[in-house]
């Protein structure tokens, strides 16, 4: 007994010891060997994960005459898939950039590029990792969008070289959002429901429609106000509450974001 | 230069066990994504070697997924070490045998294990106001789903491993306080 309560003691110190050394940044430079390290294969996978292609499946029957000749059809085809799969990808990573250039141009944001590569294994969680960090100026708190100002999450934490976005539908997620509708209704925009986020706090008397679409209110510090977040799907009242309720599907597919751009300065004007 | 040739190969093994569990996660469709192949490849490497080096295995595994999460730092890392470490003593002072039923029994443990000693000090680092990371219902949901699965698929795996390898095959384990 006396052995395993030193063991446990001895092995509880270590693991302080190694929070103590990761938050006064002496082990970084081992983090940032395994983080390069593993970027390579997460990022390959968690490209896989988001493609649709699902149509590599082909049947074959067992005749043997035809297996040589399958084989050679079999290698030419696969280069030219591998072709046109990095043709199509260069394609639509091309357009996606164009619009989130536009976007962020004609809002005047100064803005950083992000590639996604990765997202968390932990299922407390929806986080994604992207793969620029304090070296790019990104700091906590700054807000990440995709494609025409679609509002995906925040950074929640940030290293040399990667950072952590909480999606909006992460149970941590709260931002603060307005309905387009007649009264300009605001309330509490916030994640933990699955795949969609539901909106807080808006006052009963408040008309809501199924369909309106849902913006950051722009009263939170750091985040501008008319970034898009999704369209109303459900609305629950209930007459002797307060506040009814908005259930919110996002404007994008938080499952499958390839590229963002994370927002690191909201006041600049160049 | 054995001995370095050895390092290498466990540290590769690992970062390929890391990069697989990532894998999982990303490409299997919920709830099966939920899958804790960490655990799942800790319990199987400590049937099959009977050795203390799982927790130290699980020590540096936990190290790495804690530099991907958004939760407080060491908060996976003390949960998923000290989980493995209880886990190991169980298996080695009170469980008689190898078998798949052995191994799915441990699995549910030290999952249970885990993911209480993570609510705790989650609670505690609540208590003192070191984080605003509270859970919802759906994150309990999940849990119940991580256990199922990974304790199915490692009585699953074990059984199939049995079937091939000696070193899996049903018997007392040494050390054992109950033996049979």
């Amino acid at each position: 007994m006396k052995t395993k309560l030193k063991t446990l003691i001895s092995i509880t110190i270590v693991i302080i010891l190694t929070i103590v050394f990761h938050f006064a940044g002496w082990l970084s430079p081992v983090e940032n060997f395994l983080h390069s390290l593993v970027k390579p294969g997460s990022e390959l996978m968690y490209s896989i994960s988001v493609s649709e292609n699902s149509e590599d499946v082909e049947l074959f029957s067992n005749n043997k005459k035809l297996i040589q000749a399958y084989k050679d059809l079999k290698t030419e085809l696969l280069e030219n898939k591998i072709n046109l799969a990095e043709l199509q990808l260069l394609q639509e990573e091309n357009q996606e950039l164009k619009k989130q250039l536009n976007f962020v141009e004609s809002n005047k944001y100064l803005s950083v590029g992000v590639n996604v590569i990765g997202k968390n294994t932990e299922p407390t969680g929806n986080t994604l990792i992207v793969d620029r960090g304090k070296k790019d100026n990104i700091e906590l708190g700054n807000i990440v969008i995709t494609e025409k100002g679609v509002l995906v999450g925040k950074i929640t934490s940030v290293d040399d070289h990667f950072s952590i976005v909480r999606l909006i539908n992460d149970n941590q997620s709260k931002i603060a959002g307005t309905i387009i509708n007649q009264e300009k209704s605001i309330g509490l925009v916030e994640g933990g429901y699955g795949i969609s986020v539901h909106m807080n706090f808006v006052p009963q008397n408040e008309i809501l429609t199924v369909g309106d679409t849902v913006v950051t209110s722009g009263l939170e510090e750091g985040i501008p106000r008319g970034l898009l977040i999704g369209k109303i799907e459900a609305i629950e009242k209930e007459a002797y509450q307060p506040f009814q309720k908005a259930v919110i599907s996002p404007f994008v597919n938080l499952e499958k974001i390839i590229l963002a751009s994370i927002i690191i300065d909201t006041d600049n004007s160049n | 230069m054995k001995l370095l040739g050895k390092i290498l190969l466990i540290f590769f093994s690992l970062v390929v066990l890391i990069a697989f569990s990532m894998g999982t996660s990303y490409l299997l469709p919920q709830p099966f994504s939920n899958i804790n192949i960490i655990f799942l490849i800790l319990i199987i490497i400590m049937m099959a070697r009977d050795s203390g080096l799982v927790v130290w295995i699980s020590f540096f595994i936990h190290f790495f997924i804690e530099l991907y999460s958004s939760t407080p730092f060491g908060l996976i890392l003390f949960s998923g070490t000290i989980s493995i470490l209880i886990i190991f003593w169980l298996y080695k002072n009170i469980f008689t045998n190898r078998s798949w039923y052995s191994a799915m029994a441990l699995s549910v443990l030290a999952l249970l294990l885990y993911r209480l000693l993570y609510l705790s000090v989650l609670t505690l680092l609540q208590l003192f106001e070191l984080t605003s990371l509270t859970l919802k219902k759906i994150t309990f949901i999940t849990f119940g789903w991580e256990i199922l699965f990974t304790c199915l698929l490692t009585g699953l795996i074990y059984f199939v491993l049995s079937q091939f390898f000696k070193s899996f095959k049903a018997s007392p384990i040494e050390n054992g306080l109950f033996k049979v």
